[in-house]
């Protein structure tokens, strides 16, 4: 391409007068990689004319002696050069690197990051890039002071959790509201995949996952009140507006982007092989006056056995291609580009792929009429058999004698599972189909006409089509004796939304002194979700798997739809006084269909001001303080994050045993009404020495009342387990969340050759509950198909913290026996009692029993602070990137730990469970159910012994014991780069190439024992689903350790 | 000026489509499109049957399987299960941990058939038009025997338990405390008294009758006659009425051949059958509208073949077994041992009928059908059996009568009780003389025989202890909760330790709060005041 004759633009008239007219030419670079910088915006001062520089930074302009040329670009300090006689001017452009500059999205408008008065959060596409994040929410981790992302599961493709200063409402659905080229995907919408059923480890089906980061431009956040308040009811979790990237002017550029990756477990937890697994059983048989297993009576010819951790984790690769042709002039700008990914799983049976392609276009049509749009079709392909089946989660379970894999290869079932799967989860997953399939087609058009010079008028309509399908498929399988028969179950469904908003900006300065922009619009959204399901048994054959095939005489089949509305009437009125004084008040009318008829309509309201010191006379021109702006904001904001038609109660029918039965699927609320939020926000943006530090610290405050919760009800509520009804949606309480977020970008090195640029964020936040409908009640949070509660939340409390018993040992002897708390009810006795070896709980209340008075909270799952440290070096034409996340002071509660350290449970254990007390007698002739007899050796342990019968539950409830410190530090990201010097590259007619290696996850730091410290909110059951059960180590996937190599060339 | 005067039409337009919003419909949606609302159901009597219906299954599901059957038939050690099912292994030694998901699983499912009930009650009585009369009627009565249903299982289960009427207020106020188990029985016996008041004489195929709800009444005023220690003789006579109401008066009959009731051909259509819950095994049906029993409790897969079953590893205890005499028909269809044949199970592979021939252990038989071939094409499948679990039937409330007649005395030879008993007696095996006098263990024995895998053994032995505590856990500590094997040959029970579980199957773990189940551990730590001492009711 670079073939091409430089492009110069022109434009309008040639200019006539009296001073000598010249042909200027000249080449722009960029100071910063010395680079060329193409579509480098020139005006000649005071007059029309304009250029721009071609894909090798050269320009042409017609100007006369004595007047300046304006050479501006983003990103880059404008430059001012006068000409003087000389025809070509090389001009050398200074990156900025002070934000400052940079356009911030606000909502229906944009501003200059030093025009703002509310708190706003941007990611850059640079960033994203160095991230080589599966899907963009991934990438923002660490990066963003304010908002706390985890992942859900290392799942590829897998839900994400973004809460942006702390969680503010205890329903499912905390996320922000994302606003992608206009489209809004709602906190509570799912995927049109969402719905499916995906086992007991459900992880959050992403609704993200079909939006292939390479096309984003930029990500900015939104996270005070005020700031959000001109998106009304959605966004009061924080707004997340994605823009994706457009045509620029300039000649067509050709960029291809690849990488490919290889995937490993960075952590193996130590079980027990089948020598010492054998050799356990052998001593617990012996213990319990069994007969040893004749296969175990000699561990040490055993060979090792299975190792499940091995079978469940494999080598997976990951690759991506992007292609991008853009380019355009001044009536129309575009930008084509194509995607593929694939990533497959770190787990058997889960794995990733997502094809895009996007189209944005902007015509100037007139001089009063721009229109264009913003297209993207994209289509993901996911295999979720390892969240189906928990393999993380049931094979850690699975004893090492079980056979995972015949001696020909082929999977196995263990014996005496007849006709069933369990316990086989490799096999499950080897030999099943879960595959999520999703097409979205989304994007908008607009019109923008310009009435006059100030005001103009922008009609935008964005449309979002997901389509899902969801096949599911067992085989007819011979499992050891027995058939299974084969089944199929598929989904399709539609998932549809539309939003036409219109607006009107009257912007103007007055006495270029005082900006005035007013906003003032109206928008209206509805989405349907239509779906259509269907089973049949009985196939003639494993394969193919189309419905059809199955037997017609079992086929079910079942459909609906499903949807909502919201309409906004909202103004903004912004202030700018010499870049001095701001102030924006926001107002927004919401009404929403979640609510009965009389609760629909609410006012949200947001107000800011912002003062720079730095531009006062007292403070001008001090070469040290180049900003000093103090910003305060208030505002209310509402939340309609609660299903639709929580008002009502509705009745699906069913077959029964009676013949066609009606079920009441819920308990109604008809007064649910909004969550409402009044949030603080105190901040100050500092820049330092021209802008080398810059700092910006806020602080919020952030009181959310009514807040809306299903009730977590006892089960005789009548909630839980089959044909229950379901919780009523109801408004509970307050939470107050109080936090300060930082920000720090230095550039500590400015060198001919070398930089070094870093930034380092924190979030601390603290989350209370303040009120609930009582102020003795509590919300417990539940796991394991609601038998196991785990946590509880209380007024004055966190969210979710874990609640249980400190552990307190294990009863060493008769007297320790004898002097401490038993648990209530149980006698000493070595079968059915409690027994020396037993774990010892601490009597809190000193009543001498242990019972549930006496637990107490244990550790809280919410970080106390999370950070993200980022350093760019470059050295010549090398770059290096070093980026570190991590979380301080969260606890984990390890399920996985509770499960497989009790030496009297089943299969199998972690090795430190052989450390479990080691009972002995002091006349070795004397009796072992003679308390007096009877003595722990190891008395510092706090794993129960082998029990001769029976297994008191204190051995395995929720206890300090199992809970961890979750704090990490991980050097997320580490990329180096190297360009390919430009003399090499033009004489293949390349523009530029930079290959690089990057490794993701490469260490952590962490005293957690599982896996990955990196819990997040993964949901543990059923009745896990919501911030109550943060936190829980059940079987999580955990994030892959990633190797990749890549180029990215532009031609 | 043309074209500043286009653009202010422009403008104008443009701010009357923006001032103008939507229509003031435009928010009325979210109301589903997939299911119906409460606010318009309930107005035919199509769409009260069908709310009623659904009480007979879905949510009984989880007492249904496995928690009723261990808590009645293992615990009561008519049937004992191999060392590896833990969960049966805690009942069968009294040693059911609080935080048992079985437990659980029962507490929570019978709540969900009181909330179900509770609020089929409130939205027909604020819904339904009086026009709807008998139909409005019947479903009220319905819902009121299926609510006092549940709550008899929890108060024998559990003794005191809070008492829910409407389910929208737990939601408001759900820290609930327990109620005094005289109370839960009032309770019983007013929903009872209202559903003998609104049911018709004859119900729609499977649905409850006013004879279901007098034969309910007549066994749960026999079960309150004894919580306070002794019989209460004005509770007997109570349900000594009901009971000879519903003897008398109802016109049902026994069956004339035990087995029949057992067979899926005859689903509701026996008129023993008073009070079953109801399961379907069409391939459109939800899960939880599904009887797991027969794959659970199958000796062999064989038996149905339609692909896996007996994974609870169930067998009869020798306890149970040796009680049967060799000429009582029932025993057949109770257990199956080596030498038995049943020509009605047919399958591919026994084209002839199921041949047992396992001499180690001894199969159970009631509630097991077979597979397709056996029930006339029905789609049986794992998991899916379709015969109504029997809650009540007739024979149980003629039993009830003799009991309640019988009272504190040690012997009876009132003329009805007889006749009743012998009827029950005469069917199981018409060789025997009809008794002319009953004493307490004849009747506990008789029950225990007719009814063993029903569902009622554990709480006839409750009822026993209620009134007579030192007998009832003698009774228990002296049963053999072990296996038998059987010798076709010489037609004797071996009685067989369990494997792998020793002298454990000797009862330790019985002590005087085994005879209620402890709360489950999720509501105890949900709810401190579950733990705080019950109170009254009313």
């Amino acid at each position: 391409m670079s073939l091409f004759a430089a492009i110069i633009t022109t434009l309008l008239i040639s200019l006539s007068g009296f001073a000598q007219s010249l042909r200027v030419t000249g080449k722009v670079t960029g100071s910063d990689d010395k680079s060329p910088l193409p579509g480098v915006g020139i005006k000649i001062k005071g007059t029309i004319l304009t250029a721009l520089t071609n894909n090798q930074g050269e320009y042409a302009i017609t100007a006369n002696t004595g007047s300046v040329i304006v050479f501006t670009s983003v990103g880059y300090e404008p430059r001012e050069v006068t000409v003087s006689g000389s025809t070509i001017i090389n001009v050398t452009l200074k990156a900025t690197n002070s934000k400052l500059e940079d356009v911030v999205v606000v909502g229906y408008g944009t501003q200059k990051r030093k025009d703002l008065t509310g708190s706003i959060s941007s990611i850059s596409s640079k960033e994203l890039a160095t991230a080589q994040a599966t899907t963009f929410d991934q990438a923002l981790q660490g990066r963003v002071a304010g908002v706390v992302v985890q992942s859900a599961s290392g799942q590829p493709g897998g839900g994400v959790s973004v809460i942006v200063r702390g969680l503010g409402t205890l329903l499912a659905n905390k996320d922000p509201l994302y606003v992608i080229d206009g489209v809004i995907i709602p906190p509570n919408a799912s995927s049109s995949t969402g719905g499916v059923y995906l086992g007991n480890n459900q992880t959050n089906n992403n609704p993200l996952n079909t939006i292939n980061p390479a096309d984003i431009e930029s990500i900015d956040i939104l996270k005070d009140a005020s700031a959000i308040a001109i998106y009304g009811s959605q966004g009061s979790a924080g707004v997340v507006v994605i823009t994706t990237k457009r045509g620029k002017i300039g000649a067509p550029k050709i960029a291809f982007d690849t990488y490919y990756g290889v995937q490993s477990v960075v952590k193996r937890i130590p079980m027990l092989d089948l020598q010492q697994y054998a050799a356990f059983i052998n001593t617990r048989t012996l213990t319990q006056g069994g007969t040893i297993r004749p296969d175990f009576a000699n561990p040490q010819f055993l060979g090792s056995g299975s190792d499940w951790q091995k079978e469940m984790f494999k080598s997976a690769s990951t690759y991506t291609g992007n292609l991008s042709v853009s380019g355009g002039d001044l009536a129309t700008k575009y930008l084509i580009s194509g995607n593929y990914f694939n990533q497959d799983g770190l787990v058997v049976g889960s794995d990733f792929k997502r094809y895009s392609f996007k189209l944005n276009l902007d015509n100037q049509t007139t001089k009063w009429l721009k229109i264009g749009n913003s297209l993207t079709i994209a289509s993901i392909k996911e295999n979720v058999n390892s969240s189906q089946y928990n393999v993380v989660g049931s094979a850690l379970g699975l004893s090492p004698e079980i056979a995972v894999r015949s001696d020909d290869g082929s999977i196995t079932f263990p014996p005496g599972f007849v006709g069933t799967f369990n316990p086989n989860p490799i096999a499950a997953a080897a030999l099943n189909t879960n595959d999520l399939g999703r097409t979205q087609i989304f994007g908008n058009i607009f019109a923008e006409l310009k009435f006059t010079k100030d005001l103009v008028f922008r009609s935008e309509y964005s449309q979002n089509f997901d389509f899902g399908n969801v096949t599911q498929f067992n085989p007819s399988l011979t499992i050891n004796t027995s058939k299974t028969q084969s089944r199929a179950f598929v989904q399709a469904s539609n998932n549809k939304s539309n939003t036409l908003r219109n607006f009107l900006t009257f912007n103007r300065t007055f006495a270029n002194e005082l900006n005035l922009n007013v906003l003032a619009g109206h928008e209206a959204s509805t989405g349907t979700y239509t779906y259509l399901t269907g089973t049949r048994t009985g196939f003639v054959a494993n394969d193919p798997i189309g419905l059809s095939l199955g037997d017609a005489l079992t086929a079910t089949n079942s459909g609906g739809s499903n949807n909502y509305a919201n309409e906004a009437y909202f103004t903004r009125l912004s202030l700018n006084y010499k870049g001095k004084y701001l102030m924006t008040a926001n107002l927004r009318d919401d009404g929403n269909s979640n609510f009965a008829p009389g609760n629909r309509w609410v006012i949200t309201y947001g107000f800011n001001a912002a003062w720079d010191a730095a531009k006062e006379e007292f403070l001008k021109d001090n070469g040290v303080v180049d900003q000093l702006k103090i910003r305060a904001g208030y505002g209310l904001t509402n939340n309609a994050n609660v299903p639709g038609y929580s008002y009502g109660a509705s009745v699906s029918l069913q077959t029964v045993g009676l013949g066609q039965g009606a079920r009441v699927n819920n308990v109604a609320n008809p007064d649910v009404q909004w969550e409402t939020t009044k949030g603080y926000n105190l901040a100050v943006d500092l820049g330092f020495l021209k802008n080398r530090i810059q700092l910006t610290a806020d602080a919020y405050y952030r009181k959310t009342d009514n807040l809306l919760l299903v009730a977590p009800l006892p089960l005789y509520a009548g909630i839980t387990g089959t044909g229950q009804l379901n919780a009523p949606t109801v408004n509970i309480g307050s939470i107050a969340n109080q936090g300060l977020e930082l920000s720090l970008n230095t550039r500590n090195i400015e060198g001919k050759d070398f930089t070094w640029n870093s930034t380092f964020t924190a979030t601390i936040g603290k989350t209370k509950i303040t009120a609930l409908n009582d102020a003795n009640s509590f919300l417990t949070g539940i796991i394991d198909n609601g038998q196991i509660s785990v946590t509880r939340t209380a007024v004055n409390g966190g969210i979710g913290t874990f609640y249980g018993y400190i552990s307190d040992g294990v009863y060493k002897d008769a007297a320790d026996l004898a002097s401490s708390a038993k648990p209530r009810g149980q006698t000493v006795d070595a079968r059915n009692g409690v027994w020396i070896g037993d774990a010892k709980l601490k009597d809190l209340n000193g009543d001498g029993f242990i019972d549930q008075a006496d637990q107490t909270y244990i550790g809280s799952p919410i970080p106390k602070m999370q950070f993200g440290f980022n350093n760019t070096f470059t050295y010549k034409n090398f770059d290096l990137t070093v980026f570190f996340n991590g979380n301080l002071g969260n606890k984990i509660l390890n399920y996985e730990r509770l499960k497989h350290t009790d030496p009297n449970g089943g299969g199998n254990y972690f090795t430190s469970m052989l450390d479990y007390a080691q009972l002995a007698l002091r006349d070795p002739a004397g009796s072992n159910t003679d308390p007096n007899n009877v003595y722990v050796v190891n008395g510092n342990t706090n794993i129960p012994a082998i029990r001769i019968s029976g297994n008191p539950q204190t051995n395995t409830a929720v206890s300090s014991r199992f809970v961890e410190d979750g704090s990490y530090i991980r050097l997320k990201n580490l990329n180096i780069g190297y360009k390919i010097p430009q003399t090499l590259l033009s004489k293949f007619k390349i523009n530029s190439l930079r290959a690089f290696i990057s490794a993701t996850n490469l260490f952590t730091i962490t005293k957690y024992t599982g896996f990955d410290p990196e819990i997040g909110s993964a949901l543990p059951s059923s009745n896990g689903t919501n911030s109550l059960t943060t936190g829980i180590d059940w079987g999580h996937y955990p994030n892959p350790r990633i190797f990749t190599f890549g180029f990215n060339v532009v031609l | 000026m043309k074209l500043k005067y286009k653009r202010f039409t422009l403008a104008f337009v443009c701010a009357v489509v923006l001032l103008a919003g939507c229509k003031k419909d435009f928010l009325n949606k979210g109301i589903p499109q997939d299911q119906l609302t409460t606010s318009t159901f309930y107005t035919t009597e199509a769409e009260l049957q069908m709310a009623t219906s659904y009480l007979y299954g879905q949510p009984w599901f989880d007492y249904n399987w496995p928690f009723s059957y261990q808590l009645t038939e293992v615990q009561s050690s008519n049937v004992v299960s191999f060392s590896w099912n833990g969960g049966a292994r805690s009942f069968l030694n009294f040693a059911v941990p609080s935080n048992s998901s079985d437990t659980k699983y029962g507490w929570s499912s019978l709540y969900n058939v009181i909330a179900h009930s509770n609020t089929t009650i409130i939205n027909v009585n604020e819904r339904t038009p009086e026009s709807l009369g008998a139909a409005k009627n019947t479903a009220l009565g319905e819902s009121h025997f299926m609510r006092a249903m549940a709550y008899f299982q929890l108060v024998q289960i559990f003794g005191p338990v809070p008492i829910i009427e409407n389910n929208n207020k737990v939601a408001e106020d759900p820290n609930l405390k327990p109620i005094i188990v005289k109370d839960v029985y009032r309770f019983i016996i007013n929903d009872l008294n209202k559903a003998v008041r609104y049911l018709p004489l004859t119900n729609a195929k499977g649905h409850v009758n006013r004879w279901a709800a007098k034969g309910l009444l007549s066994k749960v005023y026999l079960t309150y006659s004894g919580i306070s220690g002794t019989r209460d003789q004005s509770s007997l006579d109570s349900a000594k009425t009901y009971a000879l109401d519903v003897a008398a008066n109802s016109g049902l009959v026994l069956a004339s051949n035990f087995g029949d009731l057992f067979l899926s051909k005859n689903n509701n259509a026996l008129p023993e059958l008073m009070f079953g819950l109801q399961w379907s095994v069409s391939a459109a049906s939800a899960y939880g509208n599904n009887d797991q029993r027969q794959t659970q409790l199958e000796g062999s897969s064989d038996i149905d073949d339609v692909g896996g079953g007996g994974w609870g590893g169930f067998r009869i205890s020798a306890d149970l077994a040796k009680l049967y005499s060799s000429t009582d028909l029932r025993r057949k269809q109770t257990f199956m041992r080596a030498g038995d044949t049943y020509p009605e199970l047919i399958t591919a592979k026994n084209p002839n009928g199921y041949a047992m021939s396992d001499t180690a252990t001894l199969y159970i038989k009631k509630y097991i059908i077979g597979g397709p071939l056996a029930n006339g094409g029905a789609n049986i499948r794992p998991q899916f059996n379709n015969i109504p679990t029997y809650l009540l039937r007739l024979a149980d409330i003629y039993l009830v009568l003799a009991e309640a007649t019988l009272g504190s005395a040690s012997s009876t030879s009132d003329a009805n009780a007889l006749l009743y008993f012998n009827k029950v007696r005469n069917r199981a095996d018409p060789s025997l003389p009809a008794l002319t006098s009953l004493d307490f263990k004849t009747i506990f024995t008789e029950r225990r025989l007719e009814l063993a895998g029903e569902n009622q053994f554990w709480f006839d032995i409750k009822r026993w202890h209620d009134w007579n505590p030192a007998a009832a856990e003698n009774f228990v500590t002296a049963q053999h909760r072990n296996m038998a094997s059987f010798d076709p040959n010489k037609g004797i029970y071996y009685e067989t330790a369990i494997p792998n579980m020793g002298e454990l199957t000797i009862v330790t773990g019985i002590k005087p709060q085994s005879w209620t189940l402890g709360y489950p551990a999720a509501d105890l730590t949900s709810n401190p005041n579950l733990s705080q001492p019950p109170v009254p009711y009313y």
